[in-house]
């Protein structure tokens, strides 16, 4: 393309017009139609979970659970489900440990946690622009909103109130987990090394303090995988560094049936059910009792607020 | 670009923007910078020596020394390591004392700045337009290696193209005046090459990066074509992203470079492709290999081996993998097949011409499949589940209205070649801008990296 012709004061004026007016009809749409904003992806679900925890839709006085995509489609009326397909827990256990007022229970999966934090995304929710102007939430991106609004006019991606078991269990042939299977066989054939270990367990042991000093219980559970990977030297060498490394924690084993995963380590829909009937169990075991051992948790919007603001 | 126009004594500009081209490639590695330095150095002055040589046999030497020169440093930077392996797999030999050729770090731009160095010193040694506009002869050896290291450095095209040829660039250094920018040509290309790659690319990234192993395993043929149509939306927002912003940025600078796509997915046939898709590198090949091979001079049989040879080369040239010869290959083979079939009158007209359309963007989009997995086995089970496993319904109803969202994006963006609605209006350019960077802020996602950064 070639234009020769330079653009005057009034083509700045017009772009700049233009935006005013985007912006406008933006924060309209937000305001005024109730949508709530979906992720179009792993990474925007997963920003849109956080920023509905710590600025808005989401109870903040429930427990919450944090992990990977092992545990992120475990949906409950009774947790707060933070955890991060393709991320590491490690990166919403962060954001957790920097809140004022951090939830009095955190059930934080222990499969993964020596993958590493996502700090970028950490650093976004410590006050950049992006997270203070509603405008540039996650949530609120103009196709997030039309797939919400997607959503609702069709009446999918409703959470019930309780978790139901599933009618269908997609099935995976035989050949086809057999090859997704092994490649995470592949995968857990090397034993993780002492650096990888060392780093993970120094920032884990950070932030389970700090969470800690604010009142916070940290369980950590694992999920259940396929009893050929629990015996390779990368969840062996995880493991024991883990429990070594923390010997006060409290561990849980969640057990489901043996075949429910559909590689090994990922859960089929009944897997999930049964994994989120375990975790209300466990909500319900380590939850303070009385209104005395609940923390100073409301449902202010300030109080979620992070602790250097 | 401040002290590029300040600057008191104009003949200072070109080492300005020298000196800061080498300071932008020395943030990916300060010993790959020497490499650079030290490659366009040898180029210029093979250049220089051939441009000054009058005896034809020592010019034709020389000019073959510095061609080969360059693509051995480039075999041995991008290849060795891909030789030795296959060496070592096909000759059960261990790879014992060799294990550090494929530690070689890949230089940043290497096939793009080796190819600008062969044409430097083939149109000089044609002697074609550069004799005489160019300046290398003017200055004496300094200048003209000057010149040429310029000409080889200049950072918007560094990285990743486009290809620039010298009889095109080396004219145009001269004094530049802060009053003659095209800034209305640079806020197109840059608003556009923004919007393509921060919003349609790098969100729909999201989206491919299922095409990957092990999560291509049953798929299902539905789901197969919705991430390759992603993936085809991609690479061109990506690539044609990077190129509309090299071209902006150069344009601030004074500096035209050449178009490198041109609505290639509106293609009637896959020679019509190539000739709107990586012009730069397309016409690089025609240049210096499909012509020189003898091009369509020879008779069929030579034509179709010819047009192989270069599309398989060509492949190559992306990346150190055997997929990329196979995608290249690929290409070649289509080349030859349309050869002898579009001749028939009975593709012409408009209905024929929408299905030619179609089908070679279906083809392009499978051939894509070896750029995303460079592993030929995953490939290969990928186009079978692609072609093979339809099922009848789409699961991923979530994931198929995004990529036709951003897929709809690159569609407009082509009809903008057929029908021009938006200078209909007085102010339609500067909405429409608005528009795209209002989303890039809203709607963009700023995290990756060019994907043709790593050839």
């Amino acid at each position: 393309m070639e234009v020769k012709k330079n653009p005057g004061v009034r083509s700045f004026v017009v772009i700049l017009l233009t935006l005013a007016v985007s912006g406008l009809l933006h924060a309209l749409a937000i305001w005024f139609l109730p949508i709530e904003g979906k992720g179009e992806d792993q990474e925007t679900v997963n920003e849109i979970k956080l920023e509905n925890y710590l600025f808005g839709v989401e109870a903040t006085a429930k427990p919450v659970v944090v992990g990977t995509s092992l545990s992120a489609k475990s949906e409950s009326n009774r947790f707060v489900n933070l955890s991060m397909g393709g991320a590491s827990a490690t990166t919403s256990l962060s954001i957790l440990a920097k809140l004022e007022s951090p939830p009095s229970l955190v059930l934080l999966e222990a499969n993964n946690l020596f993958k590493p934090c996502d700090d970028l995304l950490v650093e976004r929710f410590e006050g950049s622009l992006q997270t203070a102007i509603p405008l540039l939430q996650t949530r609120h991106r103009p196709l997030s909103l039309l797939l919400g609004a997607v959503s609702q006019l069709t009446g999918e991606g409703k959470s019930s109130a309780m978790p139901k078991p599933p009618m269908t269990q997609p099935g995976v042939s035989p050949e086809v987990r057999e090859l997704r299977v092994g490649h995470n066989r592949k995968n857990y054939q090397s034993a993780l090394s002492d650096d990888e270990i060392r780093s993970a367990l120094s920032l884990l042991g950070d932030r389970l303090k700090k969470l800690e000093e604010k009142g916070s219980r940290v369980v950590l559970f694992e999920t259940p995988i396929d009893e050929e990977l629990k015996s390779l030297p990368r969840y062996l060498s995880w493991k024991e560094a883990l429990r070594e490394a923390f010997p006060k924690q409290t561990y849980v084993e969640i057990e489901v049936a043996e075949d429910e995963t559909s590689d090994g380590i990922h859960l089929l829909p009944r897997g999930v059910f049964q994994l989120t009937l375990a975790l209300e169990k466990l909500v319900e075991k380590f939850s303070p009792k009385t209104t005395a051992d609940l923390p100073e948790v409301g449902t202010s919007q300030k109080k979620k607020h992070l602790a250097h603001h | 670009m401040g002290l590029f126009y300040v600057v008191p004594n104009r003949r200072y500009q070109v080492s300005v923007l020298l000196v800061a081209s080498v300071v932008f490639y020395a943030f990916s590695s300060l010993w790959l910078t020497l490499l650079l330095l030290s490659s366009s150095l040898f180029t210029s002055y093979i250049t220089y020596g051939v441009r000054t040589e009058t005896d034809p046999g020592k010019r034709r030497r020389k000019a073959t020394i510095g061609v080969v020169g360059n693509l051995l440093v480039l075999s041995f930077f991008k290849y060795a390591g891909l030789i030795s392996q296959t060496v070592a797999a096909w000759s059960d030999l261990s790879l014992t004392g060799a294990e550090w050729l494929l530690l070689i770090p890949l230089p940043v731009g290497i096939s793009f700045y080796t190819f600008q160095g062969v044409s430097m010193m083939v149109d000089t040694y044609r002697e074609k337009e550069i004799s005489e506009s160019s300046p290398i002869p003017e200055g004496g050896l300094g200048r003209g290696m000057f010149h040429g290291v310029f000409f080889i450095v200049f950072f918007p095209q560094l990285v990743a193209g486009p290809v620039v040829k010298a009889k095109d660039f080396l004219p145009q250094i001269r004094e530049k005046f802060f009053q003659d920018i095209n800034w209305r040509g640079a806020l197109h290309f840059l608003v556009v090459g923004y919007f393509l790659k921060l919003v349609v690319a790098n969100n729909l990234q999201n989206q491919t990066f299922w095409i990957e192993f092990p999560f291509i395993t049953g798929m299902s043929a539905e789901r197969c074509w919705i991430l390759l149509f992603a993936y085809s939306c991609q690479i061109f927002a990506d690539f044609a992203g990077y190129s509309s912003i090299a071209i902006g940025v150069a344009l601030l600078f004074g500096y035209r470079l050449p178009q490198n796509f041109n609505f290639p997915y509106f293609s009637a046939s896959i020679a019509e492709f190539w000739r709107r898709w990586h012009i730069s590198l397309s016409s690089w090949l025609k240049d210096y290999l499909y012509i020189p091979l003898g091009g369509n001079r020879r008779g069929n049989i030579r034509t179709y081996l010819n047009l192989m040879i270069v599309m398989t080369l060509g492949g190559l040239w992306h990346g150190a993998q055997w997929s990329y010869l196979i995608w290249g290959g690929f290409h070649g083979l289509l080349l030859a097949l349309e050869r002898g079939i579009l001749r028939r009158k009975v593709w012409e007209g408009r209905v024929m011409t929408g299905l030619r359309m179609t089908l070679v963007f279906l083809l392009v989009s499978l051939a894509w499949s070896f750029f995303k997995l460079p592993e030929i086995s995953e490939a290969a089970l990928f186009i079978k589940q692609a072609l093979f496993s339809w099922t009848g319904e789409i699961k991923q109803k979530k994931e198929a209205l995004v990529v036709a969202f951003y897929a709809s994006l690159v569609f407009l963006y082509h009809c903008h070649s057929k029908v021009n609605l938006i200078d209909r209006w007085r102010y339609g350019r500067e909405v429409v801008y608005g528009l795209m960077i209002y989303t890039m802020i809203v709607n963009g996602n700023s995290d990756d990296a060019f994907i043709y950064f790593q050839f």
